[in-house]
Protein backbone atom coordinates (compact mmCIF):
# COMPACT_ATOMS: atom_id res chain seq x y z
CA UNK A 1 0.00 0.00 0.00
CA UNK A 2 1.31 3.45 -0.98
CA UNK A 3 2.01 6.12 1.95
CA UNK A 4 -0.92 8.46 1.60
CA UNK A 5 -3.43 5.52 1.59
CA UNK A 6 -1.59 3.82 4.68
CA UNK A 7 -1.41 7.13 6.34
CA UNK A 8 -5.41 7.27 6.01
CA UNK A 9 -5.39 3.77 7.49
CA UNK A 10 -3.64 4.71 10.39
CA UNK A 11 -5.21 7.65 10.84
CA UNK A 12 -8.28 5.77 11.25
CA UNK A 13 -6.86 3.51 13.86
CA UNK A 14 -5.31 6.30 15.45
CA UNK A 15 -9.29 8.11 15.78
CA UNK A 16 -10.58 4.80 17.13
CA UNK A 17 -7.91 5.12 19.89
CA UNK A 18 -8.43 8.72 20.64
CA UNK A 19 -12.46 7.79 20.44
CA UNK A 20 -12.16 5.52 23.22
CA UNK A 21 -9.52 7.54 25.12
CA UNK A 22 -11.31 10.47 25.83
CA UNK A 23 -13.97 8.56 27.66
CA UNK A 24 -11.30 7.25 29.98
CA UNK A 25 -9.73 10.68 30.26
CA UNK A 26 -12.87 12.20 30.78
CA UNK A 27 -13.59 10.26 33.67
CA UNK A 28 -9.98 10.84 35.08
CA UNK A 29 -10.09 14.67 34.87
CA UNK A 30 -13.82 14.76 35.90
CA UNK A 31 -12.24 12.89 39.03
CA UNK A 32 -9.61 14.95 39.35
CA UNK A 33 -11.06 18.10 39.11
CA UNK A 34 -13.37 17.98 41.14
CA UNK A 35 -12.70 16.16 44.00
CA UNK A 36 -8.67 16.08 43.73
CA UNK A 37 -8.24 12.65 43.54
CA UNK A 38 -5.45 10.70 41.57
CA UNK A 39 -7.67 8.01 40.69
CA UNK A 40 -4.87 4.99 39.87
CA UNK A 41 -7.31 2.20 39.62
CA UNK A 42 -9.12 4.01 36.75
CA UNK A 43 -8.28 1.70 33.79
CA UNK A 44 -9.38 -1.37 36.47
CA UNK A 45 -12.58 0.62 35.92
CA UNK A 46 -11.92 0.29 32.30
CA UNK A 47 -11.41 -3.53 31.98
CA UNK A 48 -13.94 -4.19 34.68
CA UNK A 49 -16.22 -2.43 31.85
CA UNK A 50 -15.29 -4.78 29.52
CA UNK A 51 -15.69 -7.76 31.49
CA UNK A 52 -19.09 -6.83 32.26
CA UNK A 53 -19.59 -6.42 28.39
CA UNK A 54 -18.62 -9.83 27.90
CA UNK A 55 -20.39 -11.34 30.47
CA UNK A 56 -23.59 -9.57 29.52
CA UNK A 57 -23.09 -10.20 26.18
CA UNK A 58 -22.55 -14.07 26.62
CA UNK A 59 -25.07 -14.25 28.79
CA UNK A 60 -28.11 -13.14 26.20
CA UNK A 61 -28.93 -15.43 23.42
CA UNK A 62 -30.26 -14.09 20.03
CA UNK A 63 -28.59 -11.47 17.87
CA UNK A 64 -25.21 -9.82 18.99
CA UNK A 65 -26.51 -6.59 18.48
CA UNK A 66 -29.19 -7.52 21.80
CA UNK A 67 -26.01 -8.26 23.86
CA UNK A 68 -23.98 -5.65 23.61
CA UNK A 69 -27.38 -3.06 23.88
CA UNK A 70 -27.61 -4.43 26.73
CA UNK A 71 -23.79 -4.35 27.86
CA UNK A 72 -24.28 -0.49 27.11
CA UNK A 73 -26.26 -0.44 29.73
CA UNK A 74 -25.16 -2.80 32.38
CA UNK A 75 -21.57 -2.11 32.37
CA UNK A 76 -21.61 1.61 33.17
CA UNK A 77 -24.33 0.65 35.56
CA UNK A 78 -22.22 -2.32 37.47
CA UNK A 79 -19.28 -0.41 37.20
CA UNK A 80 -20.95 2.80 38.42
CA UNK A 81 -21.91 1.04 41.60
CA UNK A 82 -18.73 -0.28 42.07
CA UNK A 83 -17.38 3.04 42.37
CA UNK A 84 -19.51 3.72 44.58
CA UNK A 85 -18.91 1.25 46.97
CA UNK A 86 -15.63 2.05 46.72
CA UNK A 87 -16.47 5.64 47.63
CA UNK A 88 -18.05 4.44 50.31
CA UNK A 89 -15.47 2.70 51.73
CA UNK A 90 -12.16 3.70 50.94
CA UNK A 91 -12.45 7.11 49.83
CA UNK A 92 -14.78 9.01 52.39
CA UNK A 93 -12.71 6.89 55.62
CA UNK A 94 -9.25 8.65 53.93
CA UNK A 95 -11.65 11.86 53.78
CA UNK A 96 -10.25 12.36 50.05
CA UNK A 97 -7.02 13.41 51.24
CA UNK A 98 -4.91 13.52 47.85
CA UNK A 99 -1.95 11.54 49.02
CA UNK A 100 -3.74 8.86 50.71
CA UNK A 101 -5.94 8.17 48.19
CA UNK A 102 -2.90 7.66 45.54
CA UNK A 103 -1.44 4.98 47.48
CA UNK A 104 -5.14 3.38 47.96
CA UNK A 105 -5.89 3.22 44.49
CA UNK A 106 -2.70 1.65 43.60
CA UNK A 107 -3.94 -0.80 45.90
CA UNK A 108 -7.53 -1.00 44.49
CA UNK A 109 -5.40 -1.63 41.07
CA UNK A 110 -3.95 -5.23 42.36
CA UNK A 111 -7.39 -6.24 44.04
CA UNK A 112 -9.64 -5.11 41.28
CA UNK A 113 -7.03 -6.90 39.02
CA UNK A 114 -6.18 -9.98 40.61
CA UNK A 115 -10.27 -10.63 41.65
CA UNK A 116 -10.53 -10.48 37.83
CA UNK A 117 -7.82 -13.04 37.04
CA UNK A 118 -9.40 -14.83 39.65
CA UNK A 119 -12.61 -15.16 38.22
CA UNK A 120 -12.52 -14.15 34.52
CA UNK A 121 -9.34 -15.97 34.08
CA UNK A 122 -6.52 -14.93 31.75
CA UNK A 123 -7.87 -15.28 28.55
CA UNK A 124 -8.99 -12.68 26.32
CA UNK A 125 -12.24 -12.64 25.45
CA UNK A 126 -14.10 -11.31 22.40
CA UNK A 127 -17.22 -9.65 22.24
CA UNK A 128 -19.47 -9.74 18.72
CA UNK A 129 -20.00 -6.48 17.73
CA UNK A 130 -23.53 -5.40 16.75
CA UNK A 131 -22.91 -4.86 13.33
CA UNK A 132 -19.52 -5.21 11.16
CA UNK A 133 -19.63 -4.34 7.76
CA UNK A 134 -16.61 -3.76 6.01
CA UNK A 135 -16.28 -0.59 3.86
CA UNK A 136 -13.48 -0.44 1.03
CA UNK A 137 -12.25 3.15 1.11
CA UNK A 138 -11.38 5.02 -2.18
CA UNK A 139 -8.44 6.96 -2.84
CA UNK A 140 -7.17 9.24 -5.39
CA UNK A 141 -4.43 7.88 -7.92
CA UNK A 142 -2.86 8.98 -10.74
CA UNK A 143 -3.16 6.61 -13.79
CA UNK A 144 -2.96 6.82 -17.38
CA UNK A 145 -6.02 8.85 -17.74
CA UNK A 146 -5.06 11.73 -15.04
CA UNK A 147 -6.48 11.59 -11.25
CA UNK A 148 -8.75 8.38 -10.67
CA UNK A 149 -10.26 7.11 -8.09
CA UNK A 150 -8.51 3.94 -7.40
CA UNK A 151 -9.44 1.11 -4.41
CA UNK A 152 -6.25 0.34 -3.22
CA UNK A 153 -5.82 -3.02 -1.14
CA UNK A 154 -6.18 -3.29 2.28
CA UNK A 155 -7.69 0.24 2.46
CA UNK A 156 -10.72 -0.68 4.57
CA UNK A 157 -12.65 0.06 7.88
CA UNK A 158 -15.90 -1.41 9.03
CA UNK A 159 -18.79 0.31 10.19
CA UNK A 160 -18.57 -0.73 13.62
CA UNK A 161 -15.11 1.12 13.93
CA UNK A 162 -16.90 4.20 12.27
CA UNK A 163 -19.88 4.01 14.67
CA UNK A 164 -16.90 3.55 17.81
CA UNK A 165 -15.63 7.20 16.81
CA UNK A 166 -19.21 8.71 16.29
CA UNK A 167 -20.76 6.99 19.79
CA UNK A 168 -17.18 8.60 21.35
CA UNK A 169 -18.09 12.39 19.84
CA UNK A 170 -21.81 11.54 21.10
CA UNK A 171 -20.92 10.92 24.71
CA UNK A 172 -18.24 13.24 24.80
CA UNK A 173 -20.55 16.54 23.65
CA UNK A 174 -23.16 14.60 26.19
CA UNK A 175 -21.33 15.17 28.92
CA UNK A 176 -19.77 18.76 28.23
CA UNK A 177 -23.73 19.51 27.97
CA UNK A 178 -24.53 18.30 31.27
CA UNK A 179 -21.23 20.05 32.56
CA UNK A 180 -21.98 23.99 30.93
CA UNK A 181 -25.51 23.49 30.43
CA UNK A 182 -27.37 22.28 33.44
CA UNK A 183 -28.05 22.29 37.58
CA UNK A 184 -26.12 19.84 38.42
CA UNK A 185 -23.47 20.87 36.19
CA UNK A 186 -23.20 24.21 37.74
CA UNK A 187 -23.07 21.94 41.04
CA UNK A 188 -20.08 20.39 40.12
CA UNK A 189 -18.20 23.38 38.67
CA UNK A 190 -19.16 24.83 41.80
CA UNK A 191 -17.62 21.89 44.13
CA UNK A 192 -14.51 21.88 41.34
CA UNK A 193 -13.75 25.52 42.53
CA UNK A 194 -14.18 25.88 46.29
CA UNK A 195 -15.83 22.87 47.95
CA UNK A 196 -15.91 24.32 51.62
CA UNK A 197 -17.84 27.47 49.97
CA UNK A 198 -20.27 25.05 47.87
CA UNK A 199 -21.10 23.40 50.84
CA UNK A 200 -21.94 26.83 52.42
CA UNK A 201 -24.53 26.95 50.13
CA UNK A 202 -26.42 24.04 50.53
CA UNK A 203 -24.35 21.60 48.22
CA UNK A 204 -23.89 18.22 49.70
CA UNK A 205 -19.93 17.72 48.30
CA UNK A 206 -19.81 14.25 49.30
CA UNK A 207 -22.75 13.44 47.62
CA UNK A 208 -21.29 15.13 44.73
CA UNK A 209 -18.01 13.16 44.83
CA UNK A 210 -19.39 10.22 44.77
CA UNK A 211 -22.06 10.50 42.29
CA UNK A 212 -18.61 12.05 40.13
CA UNK A 213 -16.37 9.15 41.00
CA UNK A 214 -19.39 7.03 39.73
CA UNK A 215 -20.21 8.48 36.98
CA UNK A 216 -16.09 8.69 35.88
CA UNK A 217 -16.02 4.81 36.36
CA UNK A 218 -19.03 4.81 34.18
CA UNK A 219 -17.56 6.52 31.23
CA UNK A 220 -15.03 4.58 31.49
CA UNK A 221 -16.47 1.20 31.52
CA UNK A 222 -18.81 2.98 28.22
CA UNK A 223 -15.00 3.08 26.53
CA UNK A 224 -14.52 -0.26 27.29
CA UNK A 225 -17.83 -1.84 26.26
CA UNK A 226 -17.29 0.15 22.96
CA UNK A 227 -13.71 -1.17 22.38
CA UNK A 228 -14.13 -5.02 23.40
CA UNK A 229 -15.38 -6.13 20.03
CA UNK A 230 -12.34 -4.48 18.73
CA UNK A 231 -9.85 -5.45 21.75
CA UNK A 232 -11.39 -8.25 23.28
CA UNK A 233 -11.70 -8.21 27.14
CA UNK A 234 -8.66 -8.98 29.51
CA UNK A 235 -7.37 -8.63 33.02
CA UNK A 236 -4.56 -7.07 32.02
CA UNK A 237 -6.26 -4.62 29.70
CA UNK A 238 -6.28 -2.00 32.11
CA UNK A 239 -2.89 -0.51 31.90
CA UNK A 240 -2.65 0.80 28.61
CA UNK A 241 -5.98 2.76 29.20
CA UNK A 242 -5.05 3.91 32.61
CA UNK A 243 -1.39 5.50 30.85
CA UNK A 244 -2.99 7.23 27.86
CA UNK A 245 -5.42 8.84 30.32
CA UNK A 246 -2.90 10.47 32.69
CA UNK A 247 -1.02 11.78 29.50
CA UNK A 248 -3.95 12.77 27.97
CA UNK A 249 -5.12 14.41 31.42
CA UNK A 250 -1.47 15.94 32.01
CA UNK A 251 -1.20 17.59 28.29
CA UNK A 252 -4.88 18.50 28.67
CA UNK A 253 -4.47 20.41 31.75
CA UNK A 254 -5.50 19.04 34.85
CA UNK A 255 -9.37 19.48 35.57
CA UNK A 256 -10.06 20.66 31.98
CA UNK A 257 -12.35 19.43 29.76
CA UNK A 258 -12.03 21.01 26.43
CA UNK A 259 -7.89 20.09 27.16
CA UNK A 260 -8.70 16.83 27.88
CA UNK A 261 -10.71 16.30 24.89
CA UNK A 262 -7.81 18.16 22.82
CA UNK A 263 -5.17 15.92 24.35
CA UNK A 264 -6.55 12.53 23.53
CA UNK A 265 -7.31 13.40 20.18
CA UNK A 266 -3.65 14.69 19.34
CA UNK A 267 -2.24 11.51 22.00
CA UNK A 268 -4.89 9.20 20.42
CA UNK A 269 -3.82 9.51 16.65
CA UNK A 270 -0.62 9.93 17.22
CA UNK A 271 -0.60 6.87 19.19
CA UNK A 272 -2.56 4.85 16.13
CA UNK A 273 0.05 6.43 13.47
CA UNK A 274 2.92 5.39 15.39
CA UNK A 275 1.65 2.40 16.02
CA UNK A 276 0.72 1.39 12.54
CA UNK A 277 4.22 3.07 11.01
CA UNK A 278 6.47 1.96 13.95
CA UNK A 279 5.52 0.35 16.88
CA UNK A 280 2.77 0.89 19.90
CA UNK A 281 5.70 0.78 22.62
CA UNK A 282 7.38 3.66 20.55
CA UNK A 283 4.16 5.69 20.24
CA UNK A 284 3.91 5.24 24.72
CA UNK A 285 7.52 6.67 24.77
CA UNK A 286 6.81 9.13 22.58
CA UNK A 287 3.54 10.23 24.60
CA UNK A 288 5.40 9.64 27.79
CA UNK A 289 8.14 12.33 26.73
CA UNK A 290 5.72 14.52 25.50
CA UNK A 291 4.29 14.36 28.90
CA UNK A 292 7.50 15.43 30.28
CA UNK A 293 8.41 18.50 28.14
CA UNK A 294 5.05 19.50 29.29
CA UNK A 295 5.67 19.86 32.88
CA UNK A 296 8.76 21.18 32.18
CA UNK A 297 7.79 23.95 29.88
CA UNK A 298 3.44 24.03 30.59
CA UNK A 299 3.36 22.55 33.83
CA UNK A 300 -0.73 23.36 33.69
CA UNK A 301 -0.79 21.95 30.54
CA UNK A 302 -3.01 23.02 27.18
CA UNK A 303 -6.00 24.32 28.62
CA UNK A 304 -5.06 24.09 32.46
CA UNK A 305 -4.73 27.16 35.14
CA UNK A 306 -2.23 27.31 36.98
CA UNK A 307 -2.87 27.05 40.49
CA UNK A 308 -1.76 29.85 43.40
CA UNK B 1 -31.70 33.59 66.55
CA UNK B 2 -28.09 32.42 67.32
CA UNK B 3 -27.69 30.89 70.36
CA UNK B 4 -24.01 29.81 70.76
CA UNK B 5 -23.25 28.36 73.83
CA UNK B 6 -19.66 27.31 75.79
CA UNK B 7 -18.68 26.59 71.99
CA UNK B 8 -15.18 24.62 72.49
CA UNK B 9 -13.47 23.60 68.61
CA UNK B 10 -10.15 22.97 67.34
CA UNK B 11 -8.07 22.87 64.15
CA UNK B 12 -7.11 18.85 64.48
CA UNK B 13 -5.47 18.36 67.70
CA UNK B 14 -5.35 21.95 68.23
CA UNK B 15 -7.99 24.21 70.36
CA UNK B 16 -8.53 27.12 68.98
CA UNK B 17 -12.19 28.21 70.95
CA UNK B 18 -12.66 27.87 74.13
CA UNK B 19 -15.90 27.94 75.48
CA UNK B 20 -17.23 30.88 73.50
CA UNK B 21 -20.88 32.06 74.17
CA UNK B 22 -22.81 34.80 72.84
CA UNK B 23 -25.93 35.55 70.98
CA UNK B 24 -27.38 37.23 67.72
CA UNK B 25 -30.81 38.57 68.06
CA UNK B 26 -33.16 38.69 64.99
CA UNK B 27 -32.79 42.58 63.62
CA UNK B 28 -29.56 42.36 65.51
CA UNK B 29 -25.92 43.41 64.19
CA UNK B 30 -23.49 41.56 67.15
CA UNK B 31 -19.83 42.05 65.98
CA UNK B 32 -17.19 40.17 66.98
CA UNK B 33 -13.53 42.25 67.35
CA UNK B 34 -10.09 41.01 68.10
CA UNK B 35 -6.69 40.69 67.26
CA UNK B 36 -5.31 38.94 63.99
CA UNK B 37 -5.83 35.25 64.72
CA UNK B 38 -7.52 35.50 67.86
CA UNK B 39 -10.34 33.20 66.60
CA UNK B 40 -12.80 35.67 65.34
CA UNK B 41 -13.07 34.02 61.76
CA UNK B 42 -12.77 30.59 63.25
CA UNK B 43 -15.83 31.18 65.63
CA UNK B 44 -17.95 31.72 62.00
CA UNK B 45 -16.25 28.60 60.57
CA UNK B 46 -17.52 26.43 63.58
CA UNK B 47 -20.98 28.22 63.30
CA UNK B 48 -21.46 27.13 59.37
CA UNK B 49 -20.12 23.63 60.48
CA UNK B 50 -16.66 23.57 58.68
CA UNK B 51 -14.78 22.97 62.31
CA UNK B 52 -16.30 19.94 64.10
CA UNK B 53 -17.12 20.84 67.16
CA UNK B 54 -15.47 19.33 70.43
CA UNK B 55 -18.16 20.45 73.08
CA UNK B 56 -20.78 23.00 73.26
CA UNK B 57 -24.02 24.06 71.60
CA UNK B 58 -25.08 26.24 68.45
CA UNK B 59 -28.74 26.87 68.02
CA UNK B 60 -29.93 29.08 64.70
CA UNK B 61 -33.91 29.75 65.03
CA UNK B 62 -34.55 27.27 68.50
CA UNK B 63 -32.60 24.56 66.54
CA UNK B 64 -29.90 22.67 67.19
CA UNK B 65 -27.07 22.43 64.71
CA UNK B 66 -24.13 21.65 65.82
CA UNK B 67 -24.93 18.03 64.87
CA UNK B 68 -26.43 18.84 61.39
CA UNK B 69 -23.84 18.63 58.40
CA UNK B 70 -22.81 21.73 57.15
CA UNK B 71 -24.49 21.82 53.91
CA UNK B 72 -27.57 21.60 55.55
CA UNK B 73 -27.27 24.95 57.43
CA UNK B 74 -27.23 27.36 54.65
CA UNK B 75 -30.73 25.30 54.33
CA UNK B 76 -31.80 26.02 58.03
CA UNK B 77 -31.11 29.84 57.21
CA UNK B 78 -27.80 29.90 57.50
CA UNK B 79 -25.49 32.54 55.13
CA UNK B 80 -21.70 33.22 54.97
CA UNK B 81 -20.44 36.06 53.17
CA UNK B 82 -16.31 34.73 53.75
CA UNK B 83 -13.24 36.71 54.33
CA UNK B 84 -11.86 37.26 50.51
CA UNK B 85 -15.36 36.81 49.27
CA UNK B 86 -14.28 33.05 47.29
CA UNK B 87 -16.46 33.89 44.54
CA UNK B 88 -16.58 30.85 42.08
CA UNK B 89 -14.67 32.53 40.21
CA UNK B 90 -14.75 30.98 36.98
CA UNK B 91 -18.56 30.95 36.96
CA UNK B 92 -20.30 33.40 35.40
CA UNK B 93 -22.12 36.35 38.17
CA UNK B 94 -25.05 35.36 36.78
CA UNK B 95 -24.18 31.68 37.87
CA UNK B 96 -23.05 32.88 41.65
CA UNK B 97 -26.48 33.96 41.69
CA UNK B 98 -27.98 30.93 40.76
CA UNK B 99 -26.04 28.62 43.21
CA UNK B 100 -27.01 30.42 46.01
CA UNK B 101 -30.50 30.20 45.00
CA UNK B 102 -30.62 27.14 44.33
CA UNK B 103 -30.20 26.18 47.73
CA UNK B 104 -33.14 27.20 49.55
CA UNK B 105 -35.14 26.71 46.20
CA UNK B 106 -35.50 30.82 45.81
CA UNK B 107 -37.26 32.28 42.47
CA UNK B 108 -35.78 34.59 40.17
CA UNK B 109 -38.02 37.75 42.54
CA UNK B 110 -35.47 36.79 45.24
CA UNK B 111 -32.54 37.24 42.38
CA UNK B 112 -33.85 40.03 40.93
CA UNK B 113 -34.58 41.69 44.44
CA UNK B 114 -30.63 41.46 44.73
CA UNK B 115 -29.68 42.92 41.59
CA UNK B 116 -32.07 46.13 42.75
CA UNK B 117 -30.13 46.39 45.37
CA UNK B 118 -26.61 45.78 43.52
CA UNK B 119 -28.03 47.34 39.90
CA UNK B 120 -24.33 47.58 38.64
CA UNK B 121 -24.07 43.43 38.54
CA UNK B 122 -27.49 43.30 36.68
CA UNK B 123 -24.68 44.75 33.71
CA UNK B 124 -22.23 42.32 34.59
CA UNK B 125 -24.09 38.80 34.80
CA UNK B 126 -22.74 37.24 31.52
CA UNK B 127 -19.00 37.65 33.44
CA UNK B 128 -17.10 35.31 34.82
CA UNK B 129 -16.88 36.22 38.71
CA UNK B 130 -13.04 36.67 38.22
CA UNK B 131 -13.12 39.74 35.72
CA UNK B 132 -15.10 41.87 37.91
CA UNK B 133 -13.42 44.64 40.28
CA UNK B 134 -12.74 44.01 44.13
CA UNK B 135 -15.92 46.21 44.98
CA UNK B 136 -18.14 44.50 42.30
CA UNK B 137 -16.95 41.09 43.39
CA UNK B 138 -17.60 42.01 47.17
CA UNK B 139 -20.99 43.05 46.12
CA UNK B 140 -21.64 39.54 44.02
CA UNK B 141 -20.13 38.17 47.54
CA UNK B 142 -23.09 39.82 49.39
CA UNK B 143 -25.77 39.33 46.52
CA UNK B 144 -24.89 35.84 46.62
CA UNK B 145 -25.32 35.44 50.40
CA UNK B 146 -28.58 37.37 49.93
CA UNK B 147 -30.09 34.87 47.32
CA UNK B 148 -29.90 32.42 49.85
CA UNK B 149 -32.79 34.03 51.93
CA UNK B 150 -30.71 34.13 55.31
CA UNK B 151 -32.31 34.37 58.32
CA UNK B 152 -28.68 34.61 60.15
CA UNK B 153 -25.91 36.18 57.91
CA UNK B 154 -22.31 36.01 59.12
CA UNK B 155 -20.00 38.40 57.43
CA UNK B 156 -15.92 38.02 57.84
CA UNK B 157 -14.16 41.79 57.36
CA UNK B 158 -16.80 42.45 54.31
CA UNK B 159 -15.31 45.72 53.77
CA UNK B 160 -11.58 44.80 53.69
CA UNK B 161 -9.79 46.46 50.95
CA UNK B 162 -12.62 48.28 49.67
CA UNK B 163 -12.55 51.91 49.20
CA UNK B 164 -14.84 54.11 51.08
CA UNK B 165 -17.79 54.42 48.84
CA UNK B 166 -18.39 50.37 48.08
CA UNK B 167 -18.05 50.32 52.28
CA UNK B 168 -20.38 53.05 52.51
CA UNK B 169 -22.54 50.62 50.35
CA UNK B 170 -21.93 47.47 51.79
CA UNK B 171 -22.80 49.03 55.18
CA UNK B 172 -25.96 50.37 53.80
CA UNK B 173 -26.81 47.16 52.75
CA UNK B 174 -25.96 46.00 56.28
CA UNK B 175 -28.23 48.16 58.21
CA UNK B 176 -31.09 47.25 55.75
CA UNK B 177 -30.71 43.41 56.29
CA UNK B 178 -30.82 44.42 60.66
CA UNK B 179 -34.00 46.46 59.64
CA UNK B 180 -35.60 43.58 57.95
CA UNK B 181 -35.15 41.52 60.94
CA UNK B 182 -31.94 39.42 59.58
CA UNK B 183 -29.89 38.60 62.44
CA UNK B 184 -26.28 39.19 61.65
CA UNK B 185 -22.61 38.24 63.24
CA UNK B 186 -20.16 40.64 61.78
CA UNK B 187 -16.60 40.21 62.23
CA UNK B 188 -14.58 43.53 61.68
CA UNK B 189 -11.49 45.15 62.36
CA UNK B 190 -12.37 48.88 61.54
CA UNK B 191 -13.77 50.33 65.12
CA UNK B 192 -15.78 53.34 63.15
CA UNK B 193 -17.45 50.61 60.81
CA UNK B 194 -18.36 49.04 63.85
CA UNK B 195 -19.52 51.62 66.09
CA UNK B 196 -21.58 53.11 63.07
CA UNK B 197 -23.50 49.43 61.96
CA UNK B 198 -23.22 47.20 65.06
CA UNK B 199 -25.76 46.98 68.12
CA UNK B 200 -23.11 44.77 70.11
CA UNK B 201 -19.47 43.87 70.28
CA UNK B 202 -18.18 41.01 71.68
CA UNK B 203 -14.63 41.06 71.92
CA UNK B 204 -12.33 37.66 71.33
CA UNK B 205 -8.72 37.03 72.46
CA UNK B 206 -6.90 33.27 72.21
CA UNK B 207 -10.17 32.06 71.20
CA UNK B 208 -11.45 33.16 74.29
CA UNK B 209 -14.28 36.04 75.23
CA UNK B 210 -13.03 38.76 76.83
CA UNK B 211 -15.83 41.57 76.82
CA UNK B 212 -18.93 42.39 75.05
CA UNK B 213 -21.39 45.41 75.32
CA UNK B 214 -23.64 47.37 73.59
CA UNK B 215 -22.20 50.14 71.47
CA UNK B 216 -23.72 52.69 74.04
CA UNK B 217 -22.01 51.13 76.60
CA UNK B 218 -18.98 50.80 75.19
CA UNK B 219 -19.28 54.34 74.30
CA UNK B 220 -19.13 55.40 77.84
CA UNK B 221 -16.48 53.46 78.60
CA UNK B 222 -13.83 54.41 76.52
CA UNK B 223 -11.26 53.63 78.63
CA UNK B 224 -12.20 49.70 79.19
CA UNK B 225 -13.03 49.61 75.22
CA UNK B 226 -9.84 50.77 74.53
CA UNK B 227 -8.46 47.84 76.75
CA UNK B 228 -10.55 45.75 75.34
CA UNK B 229 -9.15 46.47 72.09
CA UNK B 230 -5.74 46.24 72.73
CA UNK B 231 -4.91 49.75 72.13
Amino acid sequence: MDFGPHLFLACLEGAITAAVISLTAVGLSLVFGIMRVVNVAHGEFFMLGAIVAWWTATSLAGHPAFGFSAALVTAPLVVGLIAIIINRLILVRLNYDPERTIVATIGLLYVIQQTALMTFGPDARPVEPPFNTRIAIPWIGFGDSGFELIWPWGLATTTYKLAVIAAAILIVATVWLVISRTRFGLIMRATQQDGEMATSFGIPVRRVYAIVFAFGAALAALGAVLIVPVQQAHYLMGGDPLLLSFIVVIIGGLGSLPGTIIAAVIIGMSDGIISVFFSPTLAKILATLLVALVLVFRPQGLLGRRRA
Amino acid sequence: MLEASGINAAYGRVQVLFGLSFTVEAGEVHCLMGRNGAGKSTALKTIMGHLPLLSGSIRLDGQEISQVPAHEIPLRGGGLIPQGRRLFSELTVEENLQIGLMARGRSGRQRDDVLDIFPRLRERLSQPAATLSGGEQQMLAVARALCLDPKLLLLDEPTEGLQPSMIEQIQQVILRLRNEGVAILLVEQRVDAVLSIADRISFIENGRMTGTGTVDELRSDRQGFSALLGV
